[in-house]
């Protein structure tokens, strides 16, 4: 209970603003799989606090491979959002939990459809396409 | 219900009138918590500050151990949104669980 505690508090300073004083608070956390969870949810406040920069530091500290997908996802989503299509597909790149990678995918292919930056056929021919017309 | 509707006095009078034995000290504890919770909310810090401490009496009295940790969880929660990180993490390390 100590470290999901931990982990809570530390989301309360990022939402604060105090990212240094979450990532101190995560340190203290022992468990590894608690201290990524905590990790994920800073990187996603920062993310959505629009610290993209932010949000990828923290990503890369995080051990676990699908907490850390968790949270590209999530800046992937914000890059795209806020136009950034290139920069959201290098951040998907990074994931390797192929659940979040495929969903992260979809995301920046339909913006980059919507944007006309990104033919049907454009598809890149080791992943396999995510899209049907449904989704536009 | 009496303290999230602004009525925190009338709620520690409520508070007061649970029978005193340990096993009603752990709902004294979260209630105060709460209590707690409802006055950072209504403006009043220093009545905040004191439910908290309360609790946090309350909670460490407790002989079971995951009725201490439940509370003690609750009142670091409470404190950390009162601003007070030092005095949330004080109560953490209070917390017997490691997870």
């Amino acid at each position: 209970m100590k470290g999901e505690t931990q982990r809570d508090i530390a989301e309360a300073q990022a939402k604060n603003g105090d990212a240094t004083g979450a990532l101190k608070t995560t340190d203290m956390i022992i468990d590894n799989d608690m201290k990524s969870v905590a990790l994920s949810r800073i990187a996603v406040v920062q993310a959505k606090g629009g610290n993209v920069t932010g949000a990828l530091q923290i990503a890369d500290l995080i051990q676990s491979q699908d907490r850390r997908g968790a949270a590209l996802q999530t800046i992937a989503k914000r890059q795209t959002q806020n136009g950034n299509l290139d920069g959201a597909q290098n951040t998907v790149d990074l994931i390797l939990d192929v659940r979040y990678q495929k969903e992260a995918q979809q995301v920046v292919d339909v913006a980059r459809l919507k944007a006309g930056t990104l033919l049907l056929s454009g598809f890149k021919d080791w992943r396999t396409p995510t899209l049907t017309t449904k989704d536009l | 219900m009496q303290a999230e509707s602004g009525d925190t006095a009338g709620a520690l009078r409520t508070v007061a009138l649970i029978e005193k034995n340990k096993e009603d000290d752990y709902v004294r504890s979260m209630v105060q918590a709460s209590i707690a919770q409802a006055q950072m909310k209504g403006g009043d810090a220093n009545g905040a500050q004191k439910s908290l401490a309360s609790a946090r009496k309350l909670a460490t009295s407790l002989p079971d151990m995951d009725r201490r940790d439940a509370a003690l969880r609750q009142i670091a929660l409470v404190q950390v949104q009162t601003g007070d990180v030092a005095g949330s993490l004080a109560v953490v390390e209070q917390i017997d669980s490691v997870y």
